[in-house]
């Protein structure tokens, strides 16, 4: 496949990048290439103009802060997220949803900032990344903006990343509880390369006496753009988990999804999976974090 | 048209090639190495795998341009100069694990790989690992024994060195 | 049964070498000096005429060689169907289309330089089209006026009928009836490898040769001349190695269009189809609805059976109807009553082909009969393995449908016995694991026969040539074709083992119709069955030569000699006399009697005979998501004695992880307001990985069947048969619902939990 490509500009510096960027509005940056090569060849632009991400140190390392937040550098693969003893310790839900992301061969090389900035509500890591409320750092040659993730898309495969932007990095705030869990379901017909029918990711900080102090429920699929479910995160703060309880979480995230009929799936299904995950995933986070049902 | 350098099976190559070109017509049609099949263009079947820097890739999914600086390795890269072959190229033909051919090429190198990093993996693993190629003759069980007769023959021959 | 040398043995592949280092030459990998680019333009509606082309501004971009259209072609009315002569299919196709009749079908093509400029060149193609009403639904093309697909025709393809017996009498004798209607989804063949082919053309003669990816070479041959109005000395069929057929190249598919391309610009011309359209718009296994009805005594007899089925084909009639008179044969295999009835139909649609695809037809029939099966047993009460052992075949049982199957060996009762074992059916009867919150477990299993060829229906004739050479080494020449399941390892050991010589003395040249004898190609499983006696026939002319020979050279009547392993022995002692090399030298080299050993053959088969096979299956239910998770999949297969048990077992467990895809995801979903194709990739065309795989296990039953050159019966589609099934039935038990369609995808297996609580509770 020879892609009509008029520059692939290979810069070596963040600010090299931002430069040509603000040159060059029209330029589109390319990190593992596993999504817009497949736009490309669907739709066919001409004299394409890309930006090569894979040089910036920049945008590389994951990082925890002294302040318990953590910086994940928007140029790690999914592979680099598996393996990542940072995520393991204390976002392992990102762990589960980067194995769980396509094949191998896509997680050695598709990044969590495409999968951010590609705007998909299928994107495997937006779930946990919206559950945790991370925010996004964008550079241009104008200088930083943070954004959270909440914020940050804006309809099926749309975001509100500005020309001249780049993701460099973003950031996860700590949860202040004694103990912490998260937990992230796929839901899928196959177990690998696949999409999600719809995903769901909740993390949970619980206090010693078993009451959730910190929550945070998030699906994907289950609208346009990944989302939070607000109404069963208020439903469960400050409380202790029971068995009966989990069902009005199951009921309550719906309220804040908006799934549609599709050929891969019925509203009715969706809202059916939405229910059984949100019951599922929000019990494993709490179960993780030592509560006890 | 840019000219980069990579290693491709060991040896350096330094050429031109469009900035819009994958790696995989590159290594077919620029380098004549055949043995990297093409099944989807979209990184959906895993027929186009080789290694960059030892780690399997769908070269559908890369520009030649952005593999400037790698180390590729393609299936021709595992059999030695003479013909004899690699390991797990050999535990692929004892096992039977070879119908149609196509998806091989690709299953060979992720198994490859996989061995490299985790000599002696379990059947969930393997089939972890192996999960972005397809073979449509589903030749997986005899695959699955193949990585598995390959990581013994890996194991001893590291005796045998020892 | 004699000891067998070679025969039996899991001798290494012949191609297994080049596959695993990457020489092995797919079409794709060729290397031609100057070759141009094809790409089709393709209907974008699923019915429409052709009003005007206007190809002015493709002609005009640089690199763009030919642009071709209707009427720059020839049109001669074809099918495709890859069956032998008389042509049993409708001759409803062309090259390019003037009525449209599915999104995809083929209205123009371009050759360029380079594919990119060929698609460029195609996007700038301005058709006119004038919409028209297109079907898709069985009732509404089968309804009272319906447009016609194809003029004349009443959308039918063809119909069959038979009765036995009388089944009205039957089922209203009956002390129960159950009747079942099962739908199955369209499924395509998902090769790796897409269609892909290359025609060159002998500028001086004008005689094209095809390198292809193709199951029939020798029906290429005919059918491509026929196609192009061409005599066949002008057209040369060249098999490169096939990245995966399961019978959706098993026709010309394409090949015709980069012909005419190649006749335009004089030069040779490459067809590779994307991803998107090998899913598309190739071929398929098509929907089929069954309607059963079955009637029994109370204690469990079937007494009547009556089947009605409709195959909707899609767009043209390719394999179309030859697929039900399949199941047609099976009809009675397993479950023989005095009163049975027929009744199969197939029928256009504009949707796409319909052709063949592993197993025929009973891959969707087995899910419908032994889903069916399990539901009279529940509705008598009966465990469903009891009630297939009350009605179960026997040999010696009489067959109303398929009473031309010879009968000499049935490994039913084996396969049952040792199904039933692996699976732990019995205990799981006795001590079925209780719930597991909502996780709930069945068992179940499925059974069936096919065939090892398609007589008497259907012209069986395989030819083999065999050279021996001055060593006694051979080098056998065969269009009996190579697509990944090992046929040309196991010919050379039927020739190996006949000849009496150690397996690697062969070699094998294969695919090539200027150099190898007619062969009826790769399809119904038949290739080991009527290829594997053709061999053995050539293979007995040339060891009878050598042997008249070696008795001259010992001075000894030939008929008490033999061979073995590349000696000549004495026959009644198994006493080496000489080495075969030494005798193959003399037969050339000798001064006054030198002369060349080389014998071609063709087989016809005069019985055909039933493969035997059963799958078990034991599933997990989420009841809250409706996911299915095999725990266990048994398959049991009877083809009679392996001449090459480890190509066997890749057919074996290849084919049920296969047949696991058709009843667990696998569909080609169509949009109902298009007609267009929604999930054209494998994304969303879901075939198992390597991460789906259950659990399998998988046996052969020995038999050795007089009919096979080696006590073979026949193996390539038997695998893909009743795994679906097993798994069908087996989450019938877990949540109790008969679910009427495949493939069970979570949200199927839901709706009918929920909806039979609904009905529970109502």
């Amino acid at each position: 496949m020879m892609y009509s490509v008029k520059e692939l500009y290979r810069p070596e510096t963040l600010t090299d990048a931002l430069a040509y960027m603000a040159e060059h509005p029209d330029a589109r940056p390319i990190a593992g290439g596993t999504d817009i090569l497949v736009s490309m060849r669907k739709k066919k632009p001409e004299d394409v103009l890309l930006v090569g991400l894979q040089n910036l140190q920049e945008l590389r390392g994951i990082r925890r802060r002294d302040d318990g937040t953590v910086e994940i550098g928007a140029y790690n693969t999914f592979t680099d997220l598996a393996n990542s003893p940072i995520i393991a310790e204390s976002v392992p839900m990102l762990r589960t949803a980067a194995l769980a992301m396509g094949g191998p061969q896509i997680q050695n090389a598709a990044t969590i900032g495409g999968n951010v900035c590609n705007g998909a509500t299928s994107a495997d890591s937006a779930p946990g990344l919206f559950a945790r409320g991370a925010i996004l750092v964008l550079r241009s040659a104008a200088g930083e903006r943070r954004v959270p993730i909440t914020e940050f898309y804006d309809g099926p495969g749309r975001v509100k990343r500005q020309s001249g932007e780049i993701l460099v990095s973003i950031e996860l705030p700590a949860y202040s509880a004694a103990h912490y869990g998260d937990c992230y379901i796929k839901f899928s017909t196959r177990k690998a390369m696949d999409l999600a029918l719809i995903g769901c990711a909740a993390s949970c900080g619980v206090a010693e006496d078993g009451t959730i102090s910190d929550i945070g429920i998030a699906l994907g699929v289950a609208a346009p753009t990944p989302i939070r479910a607000v109404e069963a995160e208020n439903f469960l703060k400050g409380k202790r988990l029971t068995a009966d309880m989990l069902e009005e979480v199951g009921n309550l995230a719906l309220a804040n999804a908006k799934p549609r009929d599709s050929w891969r799936a019925s509203k009715a299904y969706r809202e059916q999976i939405i229910r059984t995950l949100a019951r599922r995933a929000v019990r494993a986070a709490y179960e993780m974090a030592g509560g006890v049902l | 048209m840019q000219t980069i350098h990579i290693k491709i099976n060991g040896k350096d190559w330094t050429g031109p090639v469009e900035d819009g070109e994958t790696l995989v017509d590159m290594i077919r049609y620029r380098l004549g190495l055949t043995g990297t099949k093409r099944g989807c263009e979209v990184g959906e079947c895993g027929a186009c795998t080789v290694l960059i820097d030892g780690v399997p890739n769908a070269s559908c999914m890369w520009l030649a341009a952005l593999a400037d600086g790698k180390s590729i390795t393609t299936i021709e890269g595992l059999t030695n100069e003479d013909g004899t072959l690699s390991p797990i190229q050999q535990a692929f033909i004892d096992a039977g694990a070879v119908q149609c051919g196509f998806c091989t090429p690709g299953m060979i190198l992720s198994a490859y790989a996989l061995l490299k990093r985790n000599p002696h993996p379990t059947r969930e693993e393997i089939k972890v690992a192996l999960s972005g190629n397809m073979c449509r003759c589903a030749t997986y069980e005899q695959v699955m024994e193949a990585v598995e007769r390959a990581s013994d023959l890996l194991a001893a021959a590291v005796v045998e060195k020892e | 049964m004699d000891k067998h040398f070679v025969v039996g043995q899991p001798v290494e592949r012949v191609d297994a070498y080049d596959k695993v280092t990457g020489k092995a030459t797919y079409v794709g990998d060729m290397k031609f000096d100057h070759l141009l680019q094809g790409k089709i333009l393709r209907s974008p509606y699923a019915h429409a005429i052709v009003k005007s082309i206007d190809t002015s501004k493709a002609k005009a971009l640089p690199g763009v060689r030919a642009v071709l259209t209707y009427d720059d072609v020839p049109h001669i009315p074809f099918t495709p169907c890859g069956h032998p002569l008389p042509f049993d299919s409708p001759l409803d196709s062309l090259i390019f289309e003037k009525e449209v009749r599915y999104v995809g079908d083929t209205v123009a093509a371009v050759a360029a330089d380079t594919k990119e400029i060929a698609e460029k060149a195609i996007s700038l193609i301005d058709v006119e089209y004038e919409e028209l009403p297109f079907l898709l639904k069985d009732e509404d093309i089968l309804a009272e006026g319906a447009m016609e697909i194809h003029k004349d025709s009443k959308n039918i393809i063809g119909e069959t009928f038979t009765e036995y017996g009388d089944v009205e009498a039957g089922l209203r004798d009956a002390d129960i009836v159950v009747e079942d209607e099962y739908r199955s989804p369209i499924v395509t063949h998902a090769q790796i490898e897409t269609h892909i082919s290359i025609v060159d053309i002998d500028n001086h003669t004008g005689k094209l040769t095809f390198y292809v990816s193709n199951q029939v070479p020798t029906i290429m041959r005919e059918r491509l001349a026929y196609i192009l109005g061409l005599p066949r000395r002008m057209v040369r069929i060249v098999k490169m190695t096939v990245g995966g057929g399961f019978g959706g190249k098993q026709e010309p598919v394409y090949e015709f269009i980069n012909a005419v391309l190649a006749q335009a610009c004089h030069c040779p011309v490459m067809l590779e189809l994307t991803r998107e359209e090998n899913l598309s718009c190739t071929r398929t296994r098509p929907s089929h609805y069954f309607k059963l009805r079955t009637g029994v005594t109370k204690d469990g007899k079937i007494t009547t059976r009556d089947l009605y089925t409709i195959r909707n084909n899609g767009a043209y009639a390719s394999h179309g109807h030859s697929v039900v008179l399949n199941e047609y044969g099976q009809f009675e295999g397993l479950y023989p009553c005095p009163n049975t009835r027929f009744d199969g139909k197939t029928i256009y649609s504009n949707q796409l082909i319909g052709a063949a695809m592993r197993a025929y037809g009973m891959p969707q029939y087995c899910i419908a009969n032994e889903s069916h099966i399990d539901h009279i047993a529940r509705t008598l009460g009966m465990d469903p393995l009891d009630f297939r052992l009350k009605n179960l075949y026997k040999q010696g049982d009489k067959r109303n449908f398929g009473n031309y199957y010879s009968d000499h060996t049935c490994g039913m009762p084996q396969v049952l016995e040792e199904g039933l074992k692996r699976i732990g059916y019995r205990e799981f009867r006795e001590n079925p694991p209780a719930d597991d919150g909502p996780i709930k477990y069945g068992i179940g299993m499925a059974l069936s026969t096919y065939q090892a060829c398609v007589f008497p229906f259907s012209c069986e004739m395989s030819g083999a040539r065999l050279m021996l050479q001055d060593d006694a080494s051979a080098t056998l020449f065969i269009n009996c074709t190579e697509i990944g399941q090992g046929t040309d390892t196991v010919m050379a050991q039927i020739a190996a083992e006949t000849l009496g010589v150690p397996f690697e003395w062969i070699s094998v040249v294969e695919g090539d119709t200027d150099l190898c004898p007619a062969d009826m190609g790769a399809y119904a499983s038949r290739q080991t069955y009527v290829t594997g006696q053709a061999v053995k026939k050539a293979t007995l002319q040339c060891k009878e030569q050598l042997l008249e020979r070696a008795g001259v050279m010992l001075e000894r009547p030939a008929e008490e000699l033999d061979t073995r392993m590349g000696k000549v022995i004495e026959k009644a002692t198994g006493k080496e006399l000489i080495d075969m090399p030494k005798v193959a030298e003399n037969m050339i080299y000798h001064l006054t009697e030198g002369g060349t050993c080389g014998y071609e053959a063709g087989f016809i088969p005069v019985e055909n005979v039933l493969e035997y096979m059963g799958s078990f299956a034991k599933v997990a239910v989420d009841t809250e998501t409706g996911k299915v998770e095999v725990l266990k999949l048994v398959t049991c297969m009877d083809c009679g004695n392996l001449i090459n048990p480890q190509t066997a077992m890749g057919q074996l467990t290849g084919g049920s992880i296969m047949s696991f895809g058709f009843g667990m995801m696998e569909q080609v979903l169509i949009d109902p307001k298009t007609g267009r194709v929604l999930n054209d990739t494998l994304l969303d065309y879901k075939i198992p990985t390597f991460a789906d795989v259950p659990d399998i296990d998988a046996q052969f039953i020995h038999t050795y069947d007089p009919a096979g050159a080696y006590g073979n019966k026949a193996l390539g589609e038997p695998p893909n048969i009743t795994p679906a099934a097993a798994i069908h039935n087996a989450v019938y038990d877990a949540i109790g619902v008969n679910i009427p369609t495949n493939p069970l995808t979570p949200e199927r297996v839901y709706e009918a939990i929920a909806s039979a609580k609904q009905g529970k509770e109502a």
